[in-house]
């Protein structure tokens, strides 16, 4: 088991920093930042001097090695927009969106693992196709679209929710859902699919003609017994969910990371982008692992391969 | 071998339709997509106006015409979305294939690679990417490509430890057939099956990603209609004109439902030991 943590811990030090220099890449993609830090007019020694400043005249890879000491030492650059430490600015927006996608995976488990096991249960009953459908269009639904559609129909038609913007738990009511729905198909389909293959195993058969229960069958033999997969399902949303959170808070003016990034690509403020990308991607190849470790305790086949 | 399933034949008839109205738009379309007409703007679907112009879906704002903007938005969807998985797919299988029978370092090497790519979440990697770049329809596609090759990286990747150990991989390897003639007429058409399927579901995905970018401003130019773009533009008028918002977006949501249906339909029919690789 420590053998696998100290190597899984491995992978993920190698994550970051792989991550860290395609960041860096891209930094030197963009180009000249005095060309947008100083007005059009700045004469070139002007932008020399800043040049100068900001350390781009060094040779390329010690200007590698300060971006790395730097980003180790929590220090992200400078927002040419909000004039303060990005990393700051991310930080204090990121909670808001660990929130809101915490929330929405939530949703997510609650309604689609019911929904699948239902689904299971009475297979090719209308209650299944009609669940099969709700995956299906849940896969193929543009989350910002879903978003756009709830906003007409609860916030503009029913004034029933706060379209954009708002405070407390109302205001996070329809972004959780927009969220939500992509996990919550994928959940459901994979739920409905891992039970009808562990309801058609021999033990289960034992099981009923010992005669226990069809909730103790169903729940305490069959679902336990599909939940790996479906775990390691959950496990993979976080990804989507921490991507599909840009679009969503876009749409609902939730002042998260993502639409923090967004903004930042609209003004052109390029350290404000990498600083959401390291903190998210850190974020997640950590939670990744923390995941990883756990299934792995529960399952020694994992620990192994 | 099963012949077309409900599913088969919905997802093809979807991409058929597309297909038609990216290649056939300029004489499907009822009307120029970038025409204006301003006195006629904001004409609800089957409307007539004054000037006796009858629009099936309506009109935005601007007076355009939604149907052809919507028959026209096809091909940046479909130019995206080929382009795109196009290009992962060669550099997916590519890199796949080197893991896969080039020996341990560089199977370390490119499935490292892989974990550092597909562990960065991939709108936020086009964003930095576009921010870098500028938006525009090549760095979209550059954007997926640069991510998604490792979806196809590892499918191969796991089809080739499958191949390699099977008789005809030896015996060619063994008649003396070089190394790349292999690869190219004897592994990859054996792959086929599962990339295809592979390939479909990431043309749903592509599609929907083309749409959000275009949606957020960071796709096409505004000018060159496309579904995301038309989302956009329609946002602002959604309580009055909700053609504008409900329509492209059912359009990006069949196409992506027709490539969801068709890749699962080609995983349907593979046997079920590919299918299992899928998974």
């Amino acid at each position: 088991m420590l053998v696998y943590i100290v190597r899984r811990l491995l992978l993920m030090g190698v994550v970051v920093a792989g991550v860290m220099s395609i960041i860096f890449v891209l930094q030197k993609l963009a180009g000249d930042p005095t060309l947008i830090l100083l007005p059009v007019d700045a004469n070139a020694e002007a932008r020399e001097v800043l040049r100068e400043q900001l350390g781009l005249n060094q040779p390329m890879w010690r200007q590698y090695l300060v971006f790395l000491g730097n980003v180790a030492t929590g220090d992200l650059g400078q927002s040419w927009k909000f004039n303060q430490p990005a990393a700051a600015v991310v930080m204090e927006a990121l909670p808001r969106t660990v929130l809101l996608a915490g929330l929405a995976l939530l949703f997510g488990i609650i309604v689609a693992i019911p929904l699948g096991i239902i689904a299971a249960i009475f297979r090719g009953s209308w209650i299944d196709t009609l669940a099969t459908a709700a995956a299906t269009i849940g896969q193929a639904i543009p989350v910002y679209w879903l978003g756009l559609l709830l906003i007409l129909i609860f916030g503009a038609k029913l004034h029933w929710l706060p379209t954009i913007g708002g405070e407390g738990i109302a205001a996070l009511i329809l972004p959780t859902i927009t969220l939500g729905v992509l996990t919550m198909a994928r959940i459901a389909r994979i739920t409905r699919s891992s039970m009808l293959e562990v309801m058609g195993q021999d033990f289960i058969r034992t099981v009923r003609a010992k005669g226990m229960s069809e909730s103790t069958v169903l729940f305490k033999h069959g679902l336990r017994n599909a939940m790996v997969p479906i775990a390691v399902m959950i496990g993979l949303q976080l990804g989507t969910l921490l991507g599909g959170a840009v679009i969503v808070e876009t749409v609902f003016s939730y002042p998260g990371v993502g639409r923090l990034a967004v903004n930042a690509v609209y003004a052109r403020d390029f350290p404000m982008v990498q600083a959401v990308v390291l903190v998210v991607t850190v974020a997640f190849s950590l939670v990744n692992t923390i995941v990883d470790v756990i299934c792995a305790s529960l399952n020694p086949q994992i620990r192994l391969a | 071998m099963r012949g077309l399933s409900g599913k088969g034949a919905i997802g093809l008839f979807i991409l058929a339709a597309m297909l038609a109205a990216a290649v056939f738009a300029r004489w499907i379309a009822p009307a120029d997509p970038n025409e204006q007409d301003i006195l006629n703007g904001l004409a609800a679907p089957l409307s007539v106006s004054e000037s006796g112009a009858f629009s099936i879906l309506g009109t935005d704002r601007l007076g355009q015409d939604v149907l052809s903007r919507i028959i026209y938005g096809a091909r940046v969807s479909l130019i995206v979305a080929f382009g795109a998985v196009g290009l992962s797919a060669v550099i997916g299988i590519a890199a796949g294939c080197v893991a896969g029978f080039m020996g341990r370092v560089w199977q370390s090497i490119i499935l490292t690679a892989c974990d550092i790519v597909l562990s960065i979440p991939f709108v936020l990697l086009a964003l930095a990417l576009i921010s870098a770049l500028g938006a525009g329809l090549v760095n979209v596609i550059v954007a997926f490509a640069m991510v998604r090759w490792a979806q196809f990286a590892r499918i191969t990747y796991a089809l080739a430890l499958e191949n390699r150990e099977r008789e005809w991989f030896q015996s060619c390897r063994a008649g003396g057939i070089g190394f790349g003639r292999t690869m190219l007429v004897h592994v990859l058409p054996n792959m086929s099956g599962p990339l295809l399927v592979v390939a479909s579901l990431e043309l749903a995905y592509a599609i929907l990603m083309e749409s959000g970018l275009s949606f957020l401003g960071l796709g096409v130019p505004p000018e060159v209609p496309s579904w995301g773009g038309m989302l956009q533009e329609g946002r602002n008028e959604m309580e009055t004109a909700w053609w504008l918002t409900a329509l492209p977006g059912v359009a990006i949501m069949l196409a992506a439902i027709g490539f969801n249906f068709l890749g699962d339909w080609l995983r349907d029919r593979l046997d079920p030991g590919l299918a299992q690789v899928l998974r």
